[in-house]
């Protein structure tokens, strides 16, 4: 049997079809590895934490893993050395930080390993993860040059008993606004000088700040392999004062129905007052007139 | 994608700190609508420098806990904002993840779309561009104007919302909007068993209710928590650009540009300026593209097959 | 011109009293039923399904139910126009008409009524109108209206129906019992005395001074509910008169029907005579030539600057996929019309019963073209959404409740004729003692 081109290509395309389904289908049933990473954070509070993430491939994309509960430790899997536990939640995420009981080993430590471990999810391996930090702290600071406004960021780290700025390190600096932070300057991130200090020029004139004009300035560094990921932020008023004015009150077509424009409710109101004052005049007309058929009905009767 | 996700975590890290640093009464607070319901309880936690803390328990949670807000409350909106979306035609590969993460999201009826990714092409000599399409959150809802039970309403924050509790299902609004942008449950609504036992939330827009209407609505569960709408953080080619105009800001979760500036350069236009209807959503036009249009197509041309 | 006779009041009475149900009135009655149910049948499947049960689509949101809708709007715009313009113009022939057309307005706007209630996807939640109302909608507007037409139309029919009550009282004997409650409990109180006649002549005229402006308003308002949108071949400053001079042919062409019909089927010649014919057709002519005028001003005007967003439209109405109904809707209900009544030959009840179907169908039409192919053309493409969105053709259950609608504003004009006279007797006797009678 001799089969022409277009059929074998056809053939081949199918049974690559049917290979492929096979493929995807045993992926599913056996497991995609969950996966899991754990991250230090610093934020604005500057209270450390660790954030451990779980997720797993579906389809093409990632999605997070709920319910995988996991105690993250630092230096060793020994149990004085558990930090805490923590269960992941709707979005993948769990977070532990340092008790105030491991303050003398805090303070003794400059350099952490972070490992998290978690019990193995249905038929799957237990997971672990780990992350080697240095203790370092963020500062934000301004600094007016000629006029110009700067902003001024460090990463110090602690080295021996003193905190050393740290050089070349990238950071964003950045207004924080409600959605994303805002870069001060043109570029999107800033490298730290020989003396260990990133410094941008703030370049966003008459950017709306709250009322009084203060906003708030951002210096971050993000998923660090020595660091991290810090944060700090300052207030400066630096920004044009808003007066937002809503409006929401005003009295438009568009409004809620208690405040119709003033002038449509004049005229409907006028024209329904109108023709329904006249509809119930002539109801009491018509009443008028039974009144009188009644007074005829009596007449007639008293006069037999 | 995955960018955009460690920025929402971040985001909401940065909002617990936040409060935290409130509980911390050490700096100014932020303003309210950012405030995560304190558990109350405190926990003693070591600062960077080795200091004790006392922070709030809700600190440590993994999702900052947002009460769903009453319909009172959703109907006002938040204060001191103005929501706008910003859509870079020259971006946009005709991926459609934005359709389908907001379909899946609010559950969407099958085949029925809030966000449609129209196939341009103004005049016949000029270029095909693809775009997508939102409800426009106009300053002057034409479909507002119209309903007759404040169904769908304005909010302060300037987000057209329905609410599906009251709608009466007239479709007045539907013939109203020139954007073709509300769609109608004809049929009972696809349903989850945890969906059917949840009230109706405006912010949300689930679960959808049969005899009613829906369109998009540009997300204020996810604003109110810092989160970007779910069509911003799922285009992979940062199209959407979303943020508080007070603010002069928008962001697709990794860029985030001055508002004025960017549809000043970009020359941002609305559509149907003509119809004074005031849209929210802003056009930037399709040039410079990142792709060709052609590319798109043959996202278009699968999806087809396949179906 | 035929000759007029005089009849003495004891004929008028016996000719005008309503008769019972013959056996073609039980046919047809019983129709009429079977129809109204298989509508009822088909509305309780869409209150069980949901809207899913008709073919509407995000596009197409309004269909069959809305255009039958402005339908029945127009047709009952007839009552105020016989009975109030005619009355205040003092036309002297209106007399056998009157009733017929306030019957009529009465149905169609109950109907009219029920319509948007069956067209509405959650029809349990209408309280939320009066709960929750908007004053700024247009549909607000049309609630207010309606019901303010509904409320002033059944007054008018009611207080012209008062002396005829008293008559039927009177009759007793020949009427039998059916009714004889009804009559008392409606009208017992009416004596005809000189002081009852001031007053219900007095209000006559304050109601038929009354009703014109707010049947105006209940058109208007309809029309405005397309034309404060922004889609093309509704946004139209033209609407308001468009819609209502359109209205007041099909109602015009609604009468000619039933005074035919009526006139067939209770021998009624004597009253509703050629002259009557003859003089309504005049009138036809005039209001088709009326609305046409307005249809030309409605179509010629956007076509001959054919805008890119009206273009679709109108080329779908004149050559495309809408227009063997368009070119029904204008040749079939107002040009043939117009051709056949404007010559005295086609005035005759039977060329004019033709001219008024021409033109109630024609008019039905016309109401869903107004509707559906506007709906067919947003401004942005009709895309990503499900292909059969894209047309627009009633399923059956749209069509039953339709049908079913309008065999339920029959069976009223029906039920109506079947207890009281649909020739104010009281009116023709005084006519025909006092004046020549037409």
């Amino acid at each position: 049997m001799k089969l022409s081109n277009p059929t074998k290509i056809i053939i081949a395309l199918f049974l690559l079809f049917c290979l492929n389904c096979h493929t995807t289908m045993a992926q599913d049933s056996s497991a995609i590895p969950t996966l899991m990473a754990i991250r230090y954070m610093v934020p604005i509070n500057q209270v450390p934490y660790l954030s451990v993430n779980t997720k797993k491939k579906v389809g093409r994309k990632f999605e997070p893993v709920k319910g995988i509960s996991c105690s993250v430790y630092f230096n060793d899997t020994s149990n004085h050395n558990l930090l805490g536990k923590t269960v992941t939640g709707v979005n993948g995420e769990g977070k532990v930080a340092f008790p105030a009981s491991f303050k003398a080993t805090w303070d003794s430590l400059t350099s952490f390993k972070f490992i998290a471990i978690a019990d193995a999810p249905a038929g799957e391996e237990p997971l672990s993860s780990d992350v080697t930090i240095k203790k370092s702290i963020l500062t934000i600071d301004t600094a007016s040059v000629d006029g110009v406004k700067m902003v001024t960021a460090q990463l110090k780290e602690k080295i021996g008993n003193n905190w050393v700025a740290v050089k070349d390190i990238e950071m964003k600096l950045g207004i924080k606004r409600m959605l994303g932070d805002l870069t001060v300057g043109d570029a999107e991130t800033y490298t730290a000088d020989s003396s260990g200090t990133a410094s941008a020029e703030f370049k966003r004139d008459a950017i709306p700040g709250d009322e009084k004009g203060n906003l708030f300035l951002v210096a971050k560094i993000e998923d660090n392999d020595s660091y991290g990921n810090l944060t700090i932020e300052k207030s400066v008023p630096w920004g044009k004062a808003v007066h937002t004015q809503s409006i929401f009150l005003k009295r438009a077509l568009w409004s809620t129905g208690n405040r119709a424009p003033i002038w449509l409710l004049m005229i409907a109101l006028s024209i329904i007052v109108g023709v329904w004052s006249t509809l119930f005049y002539l109801i009491k007309q018509m009443l008028t007139i039974k009144k009188l058929g009644k007074l005829f009905d009596e007449n007639a009767s008293s006069s037999k | 994608m995955n960018q955009g996700k460690s920025r929402r975590q971040f985001l909401a890290a940065g909002l617990l700190s936040t409060l935290a640093v409130a509980c911390n009464s050490k700096k100014t607070p932020f303003t309210p609508e950012e405030a995560v319901t304190e558990s109350g309880e405190k926990v003693k936690l070591l600062s960077v420098d080795g200091e004790i803390i006392e922070v709030d328990k809700a600190f440590l949670k993994p999702v900052p806990h947002m009460p769903s807000v009453s319909n009172d409350e959703a109907r006002k909106g938040i204060e001191g904002k103005k929501f706008a979306m910003v859509i870079d035609l020259s971006r946009c590969k005709n991926l459609k993840k934005c359709q389908s993460a907001c379909n899946h999201v609010h559950h969407v009826n099958p085949d029925q779309n809030w966000i449609k990714v129209y196939q341009m092409q103004d005049a016949e000599k000029t270029a095909p561009y693809f775009q997508p399409t939102t409800c426009m959150h106009c300053d002057e809802p034409p479909c507002v104007k119209v309903c007759p039970v404040d169904a769908t309403f304005k909010r302060q924050d300037g987000i057209v919302l329905i609410d599906s509790d009251r709608c009466i299902g007239c479709r007045f609004c539907m013939a109203a909007c020139p954007y073709s942008t509300r769609v109608f449950n004809w049929d009972e609504p696809p349903m989850t068993e945890e969906l059917s036992h949840s009230d109706y939330n405006a912010e949300t827009s689930i679960p959808q209710k049969r005899g009613t209407v829906g369109k998009c609505d540009f997300c204020p569960d996810m604003t109110r928590m810092g989160m970007l709408p779910h069509c911003v953080s799922a285009c992979p080619n940062g199209v959407f650009f979303f943020g508080d105009i007070i603010e002069d800001s928008v962001t697709n979760g990794s860029e985030t540009f001055r508002f004025s500036d960017l549809v000043k350069d970009k020359a941002g236009y609305r559509l149907m300026e003509d119809l004074g209807t005031k849209p929210s959503v802003y056009y930037l036009p399709p040039v410079n593209r990142n792709f060709k249009f052609e590319e798109g197509l043959d996202k278009e041309v699968s999806s087809e097959k396949k179906s | 011109m035929e000759k007029i006779q005089k009849f003495s009041s004891e004929k008028i009475i016996h000719d005008l009293l309503p008769k019972k149900f013959g056996r073609r009135g039980m046919i047809w009655t019983g129709s009429l039923i079977i129809i109204c149910c298989i509508g009822i049948v088909a509305y309780i499947q869409q209150l069980r399904k949901g809207l899913v049960v008709t073919n509407m689509g995000d596009y197409v949101s309004w269909g069959i139910y809305i255009s039958n809708f402005v339908f029945f709007v127009a047709i009952s715009l007839v009552g105020s126009l016989i009975t109030a313009i005619f009355r205040l113009a003092n036309v002297p022939w209106r007399t056998p008409l009157t009733r017929i057309s306030e019957i009529i307005a009465v149905s169609a706007i109950t109907f009219a009524a029920l319509i948007i209630i069956i067209d509405m996807g959650r029809p349990e939640r209408m309280f939320n109108l009066f709960i929750h109302g908007r004053i700024q909608s247009p549909i607000m507007w049309d609630v207010i209206v309606i019901s303010t037409y509904f409320c002033t139309s059944l007054l008018l029919l009611y207080i012209t129906l008062l002396p005829d009550i008293r008559i039927m009282i009177s009759e007793r004997e020949k009427l039998g019992k059916p009714f004889a409650k009804l009559y008392r409990w409606l009208g017992s109180y009416w004596k005809g005395t000189e002081e009852q006649e001031k007053l219900r002549d007095k209000s006559i005229t304050i109601i038929c001074i009354v009703i014109i402006p707010v049947a105006f308003c209940i058109h208007t308002v309809t029309s405005w509910l397309f034309a404060t949108t922004y889609r093309p071949g509704w946004d139209s400053t033209n609407f308001g008169a468009y819609f209502v001079s359109g209205a007041f042919l099909v109602g015009a062409g609604g009468v000619v029907v039933a005074m035919w019909v009526f006139r067939k089927v209770y021998q009624l010649e004597h009253y509703i005579t050629e002259r009557h014919f003859d003089k309504m057709g005049k009138i036809l002519v005039m209001l088709a030539l009326l609305y046409l005028y307005f249809n030309v001003n409605e179509y010629l005007v956007p076509a001959f600057k054919m805008k890119k967003d009206e273009e679709e439209h109108l080329v779908g109405l004149f050559s495309g996929e809408f227009a063997h109904l368009f070119w029904f809707a204008i040749i079939v209900g107002m040009i043939i019309p117009i051709l056949i009544v404007v010559f005295p030959k086609g005035r005759k009840p039977n060329a004019m019963f033709v001219a008024g179907v021409m033109v109630v169908v024609g008019a039905w039409f016309k109401r869903y073209l107004i509707v559906t192919p506007t709906l067919l053309h947003p401004f942005l493409p009709k895309f990503d959404a499900p292909l059969k969105y894209s047309h627009y053709f009633p399923s059956w259950q749209e069509w039953a409740i339709t049908a079913g609608s309008l065999a339920g504003v029959l069976l009223i004009i029906t039920f109506f004729a079947r207890v009281f006279p649909i020739i104010s007797i009281y009116k023709t006797i005084t006519d025909h003692e006092t004046e020549q009678p037409y």
